[in-house]
């Protein structure tokens, strides 16, 4: 069955899809909440070079089933945190981007404003819809933290280091001032956690099995490097604190 | 637009609840479900009111409104005139239930893949 809050949300997607056509680049649909959620988390852009290596690989793999925020390990670690520090047991989330286009990262440094400009009536539309009244907001990473703030959004929000790799200096930062608990937590979460959890994402995005079993071998693959474990501390230490 | 006239029903098959806060239909013909925040009967119709707490009227609550207009009509065998989208600020913005949005609302219902 399809609820009323899901056809809205395909209605929402549809101007997505149109206006990153009409930006040149190939959308990439997030993973679809289920009806309204208590927190939503805005990034920055789908990019494209790892998942796919063409625009044209890019639509083949969205219209199979292909999802954002459902490829790298940093993309799990990001849901386990939210999951594991955020959510309550009855909370839901949506993870979204400023602009909902696929590109490669050199491009995505290109008119960032411009684009972000853009797509933000998309965005203000979709945390309208997705969001409670009482949701709380929070924009990953400075730049759409800066956005946000001159743009004059109308909610308050937090703000949280990136998860992405070319962050990694703000992992370290984060644990500055709290060595003594990151040592005593470092050991507390496993690969297999965030794999298990993993799972349950995709499961719960309803991803086809063949993705969601290439996906899963690949994080077989992957290890809790110590960057990593800082990043998932300074997330219990800012979802924590959100949350409060 | 691509029209999806399989998906009209003949029969209703609707199911319909009632709580204190709002009325929940669920018509299995259409593949549908909703709850408007209220239903107001006037002049032989009746009108449905969603709440909100954005500042403007966007295009996906047009959408949702009209899977309600055809929830109604499914269920209750009328078809609205038109509903309200009630803001954060108060103001009241009619929606027109319109051939143009129906065929909205049934085209991206057709493209909603079953939970």
């Amino acid at each position: 069955m399809c609820s009323s809050f899901r056809v809205a949300y395909r209605a929402l997607e549809e101007r997505m899809k149109a206006l990153a056509e009409a930006d040149g680049d190939v959308f990439l649909p997030n993973p679809e909440p289920e009806g309204p959620v208590d927190y939503v988390l805005i990034c920055m852009e789908p990019s494209l070079g790892r998942w796919a290596r063409s625009a044209d690989q890019a639509r083949i793999k969205v219209k199979a089933g292909f999802r954002n925020f459902l490829f790298s390990i940093e993309d799990f670690i990001f849901h386990f945190c939210i999951r594991r520090y955020l959510c309550g047991p009855a909370q839901r989330y949506h993870i979204t981007d400023l602009s909902k286009g696929a590109m490669l990262v050199n491009r995505a440094d290109l008119a960032r404003v411009q684009r972000y400009d853009r797509w933000y009536a998309l965005l203000q539309d979709e945390i309208d819809l997705v969001a409670t009244s009482d949701a709380a907001i929070i924009a990953v990473g400075n730049v759409v933290s800066q956005h946000l703030e001159r743009r004059g959004f109308r909610r308050p929000f937090a703000q949280i280091i990136h998860y992405s790799g070319l962050a990694g200096r703000a992992r370290s930062a984060g644990i500055v001032g709290h060595e003594d608990g990151f040592q005593a937590f470092r050991n507390s979460v496993s690969m297999e956690d965030v794999s298990a959890m993993a799972e349950a994402v995709l499961r719960a995005a309803s991803v086809p099995a063949d993705i969601r079993d290439e996906t899963l071998a690949r994080l077989a693959r992957s290890q809790l490097s110590t960057s990593r474990q800082q990043l998932v501390f300074s997330y219990k230490l800012a979802f924590v604190s959100i949350r409060s | 637009m691509r029209t999806c006239a399989a998906k009209v029903p003949l029969l209703s098959e609707c199911r319909i609840s009632h709580s204190s806060q709002s009325t929940y239909f669920d018509a299995v013909a259409l593949g549908l479900t909703g709850r408007p925040d209220r239903l107001v009967k006037a002049d032989g119709t009746i009108i449905p009111e969603e709440w909100k707490s954005s500042r403007r009227v966007w295009p996906s609550h047009r959408a949702q409104m009209g899977t309600y207009f055809l929830l109604i009509e499914e269920e209750l065998r009328i078809r609205p005139t038109h509903g309200f989208i009630v803001l954060g600020d108060g103001t009241r913005h009619r929606i027109e239930n319109t051939s143009e949005l129906r065929a909205y609302v049934l085209e991206l219902s057709c493209r909603v893949p079953s939970a």
